[in-house]
């Protein structure tokens, strides 16, 4: 029997570094600079990355995310620790890209970009099936063993690489994300404010595709 | 019983434990009698596995930060 459960957006994670956030936010007020160069190298890549989503131009995403370090430490002292410090963080820097992006002449705005439609994406997996479900067009033996042997292949990986930055805008966030930054689901909801099932279809049709780069990298099918 | 379509729609969630227990019962029994959906769902696995290779410090101008936070302190104590 299945439950059915009303999807939520996303509750707030409930982080064991709650309090660890307090004595990072009460740190840095003191003014604790170390504390605020671990901050920075623990999300600096993925700022830029995210950035990047919705600015295009790397110099202008480099600026927004030093403009969300600038904009944390000014908002520390009203930070209420509702959500967690990283989601908070995000939440800025998206919100910052955003209305750059808006100046820019580019409006990229995430809801619309998570609710659009990857219509050949799906496409593309569907026609390998019959009408009865059964693989029509298999996937075929990489002849890899291990992710391991896979990463040693620079000329394999430069065509992920590609392939990642080719995906959509939205799915290409949530993959990289996860899959790269090895964040949870969770705080990826919380930062970018897309529901669970959103976040769910965006990361399956990215990891389909990028499969299925790999695959073709590797002659495969 | 699931057919092959399904499995593949359902892969990633399976690979994040998202699945009902019943769902994933069902997963479970189509990935032992199928090879091929085997094989899918293991490329899917390793797709997973080699993205976490790109994970390093984007380092911009390290010092630009920490001047960032020189100067904010500064402002705060005026």
């Amino acid at each position: 029997m299945m439950v059915h459960v009303h999807e939520p957006v996303c509750r707030a994670s409930i982080t064991a570094a709650v309090s660890d956030d307090a004595a990072v936010v009460a740190r840095l007020l003191a003014g604790d600079e170390a504390a605020f160069a671990t901050l920075v190298s623990a999300y600096q890549g993925s700022m830029l990355r995210v950035a990047r989503v919705f600015l295009s131009k790397p110099d202008v995403a480099e600026e927004v995310v030093q403009e969300t370090w600038l904009a944390v430490l000014r908002g520390l002292r009203a930070f209420e620790g509702r959500a967690s410090l990283k989601t908070w963080i995000f939440r800025i820097l998206a919100n910052r890209a955003r209305s750059r992006a808006t100046r820019e002449a580019r409006v990229v705005p995430f809801a619309e970009l998570a609710s659009a439609d990857d219509e050949q994406g799906d496409a593309d997996l569907e026609r390998r099936f019959s009408a009865g479900g059964q693989w029509a067009d298999p996937p075929t033996d990489w002849r890899v063993h291990s992710p391991e042997a896979l990463v040693l292949r620079e000329e394999v990986m430069q065509h992920l690489a590609t392939a990642l930055e080719a995906l959509p805008p939205a799915q290409r966030t949530v993959v990289t994300l996860r899959d790269v930054d090895g964040w949870s689901s969770e705080d990826v909801c919380e930062s970018l404010e897309i529901s669970e099932g959103n976040q769910r279809v965006l990361l399956h049709r990215a990891r389909t595709r990028l499969r299925a780069a790999l695959a073709a990298a590797l002659g495969q099918r | 019983m699931l057919n092959c379509r399904q499995v593949a729609e359902q892969a990633s969630e399976y690979l994040e434990k998202e699945l009902s227990l019943a769902a994933r019962l069902q997963m479970r029994l189509h990935l032992l009698m199928c090879r091929v959906c085997r094989q899918y769902v293991r490329q899917l696995l390793m797709t997973r596995a080699a993205l976490r290779a790109f994970s390093h410090d984007d380092q911009l101008q390290p010092d630009a930060p920490r001047e960032l936070f020189r100067r904010w302190t500064a402002d705060e104590r005026d």
